[in-house]
């Protein structure tokens, strides 16, 4: 006898994430096994060589920052061009306190992700209260602050132009060598997935929601009484830790720090990488990741290595050439990125495009 | 005494150029919502344009540096109309979008030029006038800063003239505090907006051309560095306020080069950032910003 309780329980449709997500996975572990020749497109002459793997765990380095950032600026709509704060100071504190103070390796990454939060705590209680543009144009400033200070390097911290080496005497055994390619790229695909989950369960949160809503409106969010800054300050620290832990695999993948990473070109690297993925879908960001660290560390060798000639070989040696073509291109005709494509725009409504920056009720 | 006096007359030129960009910027942004991030690239490449005119006679005169910032000037123009009607054109309304359109734009035009032109810093050739040294108060103070900030004051007086006393001043003006009523009442706003679009890039050309004979040298990325400090002007001062935007400019540099010189070179930059955050807190619409920004 059927009782009114019996609501037949509809059957998830069949997604094919389900199948390539775990395939990617699978092939993600098994990657340092495959002995397989990488035709120029990964730098070793393998799959599987030392430099192809780090490779890899560079883009799943970036890939982690990317995916830091899609939380405030995908799910709670905050745009901000600052994100290299973060990252490049989670790589630089790991590599100060390794190098600088000789704190072992998880004491390290303990500091860059304690301190990054805070930073992030101090930062954001002034200036997420301003709208987007203002806020923008903050976190600019904010940036561009940190990347002078890094490179003027006032209390000789931060080696200079020069960046810091890590010597690798604060890395456990299993991390230093060249050898040991395997366990830093091993490393940095845990930590990636660690992000990932992290961030896949804050954003389907009750938290998560309020992000959304107050990306969409915030207005209306106060208006139901729930005090937006202290979401977006939530948001705002998350992906500053997650992105500082994402600096820290940097750190360990690169063997130290350079001034790139706290630059404002990389805190754009990371906003490319987003858009280009897909803003709100977290794995977009990873195939953003590879696109932009293809682009960055491969097409120039590739253009270099061929015989076109100058100067047109030096134009497109410049990475943000094709990079910011594409990324033009994206942003005015895929906004969803290649997840929206791979999806189909309109199956996500909201999270496919891109939000219009919140403003603050007047 | 001469210190702080170089350093003055330091700010002031300084100040000049983050004014030349942030008017441009403020204008634009306060009419129709409209961030251009490829603005440094008007600068930039009128900055390239002025020292390829420059080039021509190994020994410019006064009259032939004033050709070489009527060349940059134009260029800044045509740049940005080519610009506007390209991409702003399909993305009014929708400022992430632009932000990030003109971002990419921005540093695809940067790759450009240091693929053609390479990164190396290239001599901008000033001549003997504004190389002259003047003395004023013990301080030697090369001609060519106080060219800059009599180019700057003069530009600021023009705009609020053109502003305050011009038809089309008027409309702009109008448009900035509310530009749906001036549309309602049957005005092409859009017209306007190309117009200050464009001025803003002759400034912003002209501003390139200043930039040469301030730093001495110029190179591809000369456009960005100036550029983030021209937004925080722009925002200090409150977007849509040309005479905001010019106090800004005044502090923004003033503090920077003072802070510094005695402090420590990077340290401005970060108090700079201190001054925004802290103007934002007390006055969320900037100093002269007539309502707060709700886009």
């Amino acid at each position: 006898m059927t009782s009114p309780l019996d609501i037949p329980r509809t059957r998830r449709r069949f997604r094919p994430s389900w199948i390539v997500g775990p395939l990617a996975l699978l092939i993600g572990i098994v990657l340092p096994f495959v002995n397989v020749p990488a035709l120029g497109i990964l730098p070793g002459s393998t799959v599987n060589a030392p430099g192809s793997l780090l490779f890899v765990a560079a883009a799943f380095a970036f890939a982690g920052a990317a995916m830091s950032y899609d939380i405030v600026f995908g799910f709670a709509g905050l745009l901000s061009l600052g994100h290299s704060l973060f990252f490049g100071g989670g790589v630089y504190l790991f590599a100060i306190s390794q190098e600088v103070f000789h704190l072992d390796m998880w004491l390290s990454m303990l500091v860059a992700l304690v301190f990054i939060g805070m930073l992030a705590f101090i930062v954001g209680v002034p200036t997420l209260r301003v709208n987007g543009f203002a806020f923008a144009m903050v976190t600019l400033a904010l940036a561009s602050a940190g990347s002078v200070i890094v490179i003027q390097d006032p209390f000789n911290i931060t080696g200079g132009d020069v960046g810091l080496t890590l010597s690798g005497d604060g890395l456990p055994e299993w991390l230093r060598g060249i050898k040991d390619a395997r366990n830093v790229y091993w490393l940095a695909l845990v930590v990636m997935l660690v992000i990932f989950v992290i961030a896949w369960f804050a954003t389907r949160s009750p938290a998560g929601h309020v992000w959304e809503a107050v990306r969409e409106n915030e207005g209306r969010v106060r208006i139901l009484g729930l005090r937006t800054l202290d979401y977006k300050l939530g948001a705002w620290v998350l992906s500053a830790v997650l992105a500082a832990l994402a600096g820290v695999v940097y750190a360990i993948v690169f063997s130290g720090a350079n001034i790139f990473v706290a630059s404002v070109e990389c805190a754009i690297a990371i906003q490319i990488i987003v858009i280009l993925g897909g803003v709100g879908r977290l794995w977009g960001s990873i195939v953003g990741a590879f696109i932009y660290v293809f682009a960055s560390n491969r097409l120039p060798d590739i253009v270099s290595s061929s015989d076109i000639p100058q100067p047109w070989g030096g134009v497109l040696s410049q990475p943000l050439l094709p990079l910011g073509i594409v990324f033009i291109v994206f942003v005015l005709w895929a906004p969803g990125g290649i997840a929206g494509l791979v999806e189909g725009r309109g199956r996500r409504q909201g999270s496919g495009g891109l939000a219009q920056p919140t403003g603050a009720t007047p | 005494m001469s210190t702080v006096i170089t350093l003055l007359i330091g700010s002031l030129s300084l100040g000049a150029l983050y004014f030349m960009l942030g008017s441009g910027l403020t204008l634009s942004f306060g009419l129709m919502r409209v961030v251009n991030f490829a603005h440094g690239a008007f600068l930039t490449l009128g900055a390239f344009a002025g020292y390829a005119i420059l080039m021509l006679w190994p020994d410019p005169t006064i009259w032939q540096v004033m050709l070489a910032a009527l060349a940059s000037l134009i260029v800044g123009a045509l740049l940005a109309l080519v610009i506007e009607w390209a991409f702003i054109r399909r993305l009014y309304d929708r400022v992430v979008a632009q932000l990030l359109v003109t971002i990419g734009l921005g540093y695809v035009i940067l790759a450009l030029l240091s693929g053609f032109l390479t990164d190396d810093p290239r001599r901008f050739p000033t001549g003997d006038f504004l190389e002259s040294i003047v003395e004023i108060g013990g301080a030697r103070i090369p001609a060519g800063r106080l060219v800059i900030i009599g180019v700057g004051v003069v530009v600021f007086v023009l705009i609020i003239v053109f502003l305050r006393s011009t038809r089309h001043g008027l409309i702009i003006r109008a448009g900035v505090e509310n530009s749906a009523m001036v549309t309602a009442l049957g005005i092409d706003i859009r017209r306007s907006f190309v117009l200050v679009f464009a001025l803003g890039g002759a400034l912003a050309g002209l501003g390139g051309t200043l930039a040469g004979v301030y730093f001495g040298s110029i190179y591809p990325s000369l456009g960005q560095g100036l550029l983030i400090f021209s937004f925080v002007v722009v925002v200090m001062g409150g977007t849509g306020s040309v005479v905001g935007c010019g106090i800004a400019a005044l502090i923004v540099a003033t503090c920077q080069q003072f802070v510094n010189f005695y402090i420590g070179h990077g340290t401005g930059d970060f108090i700079v950032v201190i001054l925004l955050a802290g103007v934002l807190l007390v006055r969320p619409q900037g100093l002269l910003g007539k309502k707060a920004l709700a886009i």
